[in-house]
């Protein structure tokens, strides 16, 4: 007994930006230099009103506007910045979406590699609990903590939710995972607490970024993640036939790609007019992949998410094509 | 060993923040230089890594190194360079 991704939808604030508005606020820099290391062309910056909260709520009504409610048997909700002081997020989804009070709800605060470790949870909750159905519920605005003169974070960053319908399918292959955390590099992409002397240029709340430190980061322990997870589910990467990365920059996916020797074919990107979403970048990269047709139903897709923490995770799915 | 000395790392440097040998060599800091930002220093250690043929990522001190001083000691340490 395993997983399927049956349903896939998502929410993106309805302001947009592109790079002509970087210009405006920094006119020294070289706005097709930044385009060309990032790829990123827009991004999507929430306004007040649009919170984590909103945005997943957004993203979770599409998905249930089809389906028999009552069937959903846990909400794992993935994000860094929801700021309400107690009640988890994934309590007031049930809430809010009439969802029904047997059910699990947790919220997990973790960055990009976050839809790997709910997408690990929801397999355990199937297997163990029998559940037919469960959302993977991911949102984050980390825009709101960017300074428009943030060169490391201000042109790669967007806002976002993606919410995912997983359901139980039998016989099916039951992919392993691969997991790693290193907290040794917890002050390399982080919310300042307060104004710190080490990053003069930096308001307190704002989120600082060594793009070095993590992009080397990610070249050292993707490539082996990948290594891993083909080796647990005796699979060569001629077998996989669509690489999905956390979408973080197209410098990032590049060197990956160059490291661990894989066509450019078999690598779906999409950070170019929707920037680096946190969490909800591999379920949203997989929306689009589908869309295109890109995958094809049976495919064996492989899925990385990498980042802040530092923490990394791989699997790979069976895939359906999307209802 | 790659065969690459520390000229050719001032090269490198010089040629991503478009600039001369002597004003990397003579920088007490990266950050002094003009073109240096948060992106070239990436593009730095991004093509280390190429030339290196992958063996800079593991070298996790890399992403503070400040100073081409210090790259450079972290190349050596590491049996890149000579």
């Amino acid at each position: 007994m395993s997983f399927s991704i049956e349903k896939i939808e998502f929410s993106l604030p309805k302001k947009s930006e592109n790079n002509k508005f970087l210009k405006l606020n920094n006119k020294k820099w070289d706005i097709k230099a930044i385009e060309n290391k990032t790829g990123i062309k827009k991004r999507y910056i929430s306004n007040t009103n649009e919170d984590v909260l909103y945005l997943a709520l957004s993203s979770v009504k599409k998905i249930i506007k089809k389906i028999d409610k009552d069937k959903i048997d846990f909400i794992i909700f993935v994000s860094q910045t929801y700021k309400k002081n107690l009640t988890s997020a994934s309590c007031i989804i049930q809430e809010k979406c009439l969802l029904r009070k047997k059910i699990i709800a947790i919220d997990l605060n973790i960055g990009c590699s976050g839809f790997i470790y709910a997408l690990y949870l929801s397999k355990l909750f199937i297997k163990d609990r029998k559940s037919k159905y469960g959302l993977i519920v991911c949102s984050d605005t980390y825009t709101k903590n960017i300074g428009l003169d943030n060169k490391s974070t201000k042109p790669i960053f967007s806002d976002g939710s993606a919410s995912v319908l997983i359901s139980k399918s039998r016989g099916k292959k039951e992919f392993k995972f691969d997991f790693g955390s290193d907290g040794s590099g917890s002050s390399d992409l982080l919310i300042l607490s307060n104004n710190q002397k080490k990053y003069p240029y930096l308001k307190k709340d704002q989120i600082y970024m060594n793009g070095g430190k993590i992009a080397l980061f990610a070249m050292n322990v993707v490539p082996q993640s990948i290594k891993i997870t083909l080796q647990n589910n005796k699979m060569k990467k001629e077998d996989i036939d669509m690489f999905i990365f956390h979408q973080a920059s197209k410098y990032v996916i590049d060197n990956l790609i160059r490291i661990v020797k894989i066509p450019k074919n078999k690598v779906f990107v999409n950070y170019k007019n929707i920037g680096n979403t946190i969490s909800s970048s591999i379920p949203i990269a997989l929306k689009e992949a589908n869309k295109k047709k890109m995958l094809k139903n049976n495919s064996n897709i492989m899925l990385i998410g990498f980042g802040v923490g530092l923490s990394w995770g791989s699997t790979i799915i069976k895939w359906k094509n999307l209802k | 060993m790659i065969n690459k000395s520390e000229n050719d790392i001032y090269k490198l440097i010089a040629d991503i923040l478009e600039t001369d040998e002597l004003t990397i060599k003579k920088s007490k800091k990266l950050s002094q230089i003009e073109e240096w930002d948060s992106l070239n220093h990436l593009n730095i250690l991004i093509k280390l890594d190429v030339l290196f043929k992958n063996k800079v990522n593991s070298i996790s001190e890399m992403g503070e190194a400040d100073s081409v001083q210090k790259i450079i000691k972290l190349l050596k340490e590491n049996k890149l360079i000579s």
